[in-house]
């Protein structure tokens, strides 16, 4: 078997698997700047005796590769919400779609996630 | 040459003039559809397939070029550049698949760009890529980030060659730096490899260190640069003029084809990559390290050092990278089987390869919705050697490239670039490379339409 072939097969295998039913692992997807550090602590802080929270620092896309973005977009979405922390999210992925998102500017809005995530 | 270079500010002066006006009409939107595509994969698989892609395509003509017996660059040349398509998939909640699929086709004689190929199809990279600390869910805020990828990889070597699509930089030309060191491609030249990509296997820990900002480290092992031959830039070129000489071009011959996996000898090199990006500003330094045998017998060495920054403001710019290059060598080996001059085609031995650019770019002007139409002014110096020790290297050389881009459509862009290169040294020039048409001063012209999803 060529390497196209094999590299063809290996696409038709994963798309297969990506096909498959969403399982969420993570609740929350917190999604920030690292100006926004602060906030993003405070959220964690709140949601993370109640719910599965994970982070993301667009900050890393700066050390990305190309394609990093997608990547990111491909991590991020599989959790039930999205929370933005300000704008600099929503610019740094922006074209990105999920789901369920919501966009958060304080820590005040804790309220806000829960009643979303419910 | 002049001609084009007037028409062609003309076009760009013309498109400021009738900007604003054309922004008040109803906007085509050419990318659109594909931009859709995207998106109805990515929610058909709840995220978990995410595609995107990008195509550029240029006229390019050289003035002061030598011509070679199959190349002549300082005829137009007219090329698809790259048609990309990313794939990104999701195989499990940690583990990623990625690839991305690059085409080029050469609409230019064969007699000009030299490409054997008219059409040439290749998996640029293709890996996966587990977050371990998502695995082992560790507290990343206390530990860090910490990721594994294996395959085929993109090598983390500076900044260019991770940032290489046209959409992602200002210019569609490269910095010597990526073109003749940390090798990307060479667009004019045979198209038989895309990035700089190489089999192995990657792990990359990102720490944010307080409120302050983010530090990360790429250690890879690759299969490494290489030669079969006795030097490490041994490929040669028939000027048309009779004699073969020896371009030293650089690292550009020296990356492994995207579906080899073998190596040529038994040592494996070491990549390094350590950067910070402060949170309080948009910019981000690094350094980078390489080293690894390039012989057949492991025995002698290629050491890379350098380093990058990256300073991007919405509306300007600027960028730089340096890196200079050991590379151990046997000296008084003719690597050219066929008649060319002897004395500058053999091996110096031991010597030094040096490249460094600084660019920095503004965009002075907005218009259309949420300003998001511009244009941009560019301008570029950089600097290369490829040998040291050479009497007379045509890559040895200086250039400053001024340029223009228009954003005049959503995720569409033209650019015009113009360049003026000044080779070293060159008194020393053999005369056949000065009948062939080799000149001190060599000018470039290019305009080019990028597009992306």
């Amino acid at each position: 078997m060529n390497i196209t072939r094999k590299i063809i097969v290996g696409l038709a295998l994963s798309a297969l698997l990506a096909l498959s039913p969403a399982a969420y692992a993570v609740d929350i997807y917190l999604v920030y700047a690292g100006s926004d550090k602060p906030i993003q602590k405070e959220l964690k802080a709140a949601l993370s005796s109640n719910f599965q929270v994970k982070s993301y620092n667009v900050d890393m896309l700066a050390m990305a590769d190309y394609s990093g973005k997608q990547k990111a977009i491909s991590k991020i979405a599989k959790a039930k919400l999205v929370v933005l922390v300000n704008n600099k999210p929503e610019e740094a992925l922006e074209g990105a779609e999920f789901s369920n998102v919501i966009s958060v500017d304080s820590a005040d809005d804790v309220g806000a996630i829960t009643e979303k995530l419910n | 040459m002049k001609k084009f270079r007037r028409k062609s500010l003309a076009l760009f002066v013309l498109a400021g003039v009738m900007a604003p006006y054309s922004a008040q009409a109803a906007e085509p939107d050419p990318m659109g559809g594909f931009t859709k595509l995207a998106k109805s994969i990515s929610k058909s698989t709840n995220g978990k397939v995410n595609v995107s892609g990008y195509m550029n395509g240029h006229y390019m003509v050289h003035d002061g070029a030598p011509k070679f017996v199959d190349k002549n660059i300082n005829k137009p040349l007219y090329q698809l550049r790259e048609a990309s398509i990313f794939a990104d998939v999701s195989l499990s909640d940690n583990l990623l698949f990625s690839t991305e699929m690059e085409t080029s086709v050469d609409f230019s004689a064969k007699s000009t760009s030299g490409r054997d190929d008219r059409v040439k199809v290749a998996f640029n990279y293709y890996y996966f890529d587990f977050d371990l600390a998502s695995a082992a869910d560790w507290d990343t805020d206390a530990y860090g980030n910490l990721s594994i990828r294996a395959g085929r990889l993109l090598v983390p070597f500076l900044s260019y060659n991770e940032n290489k699509p046209s959409f992602k930089q200002v210019l569609m030309s490269q910095p010597f730096t990526a073109q003749m060191l940390s090798p990307v491609n060479n667009v004019a030249a045979s198209f038989n490899r895309f990035g700089w990509t190489d089999v192995g296997a990657s792990v990359n820990w990102s720490y944010i260190v307080g409120d302050s900002g983010l530090f990360d480290v790429k250690l890879s092992i690759i299969n490494g640069l290489f030669s079969e031959g006795p030097a490490l830039d041994g490929n040669s070129a028939q000027l048309i003029t009779g004699p073969t000489v020896r371009p030293r071009d650089g690292l550009f011959a020296n990356k492994s084809d995207w579906d080899q996996f073998s190596d040529n000898n038994s040592n494996k090199a070491i990549v390094a990559k350590v950067s910070y990006a402060p949170f309080s500003m948009p910019l981000d330094v690094g350094v980078s390290y390489y080293t690894g045998a390039w012989d057949n017998s492991g025995s002698q060495n290629l050491s890379m050092y350098g380093f990058h920054m990256n300073y991007l403001e919405k509306n300007w710019t600027l960028k730089g990278e340096y890196v200079k290059a050991n590379v151990e060598q046997v000296a008084g080996i003719n690597p050219v089987t066929a008649p060319g001059p002897a004395a500058l085609n053999q091996t110096t031995g031991n010597y030094n390869m040096m490249s460094w650019y600084v660019e920095g770019s503004v965009i002075p002007f907005r218009y259309g919705d949420e300003d998001a139409r511009f244009l941009r002014m560019i301008a570029r110096y950089d600097d290369v050697d490829t040998n040291n020790q050479a009497m007379f290297n045509p890559f040895d050389r200086s250039r400053v490239t001024l340029g223009l881009e228009w954003g005049f459509l959503n995720n569409i862009r033209a650019r015009y670039e113009w360049q003026s290169h000044s080779i070293d040294n060159f008194a020393n020039a053999p005369a056949p490379f000065i009948a062939a048409g080799g000149d001190q001063k060599i000018k470039m012209n290019m305009l080019s339409l990028i597009s992306y999803f």
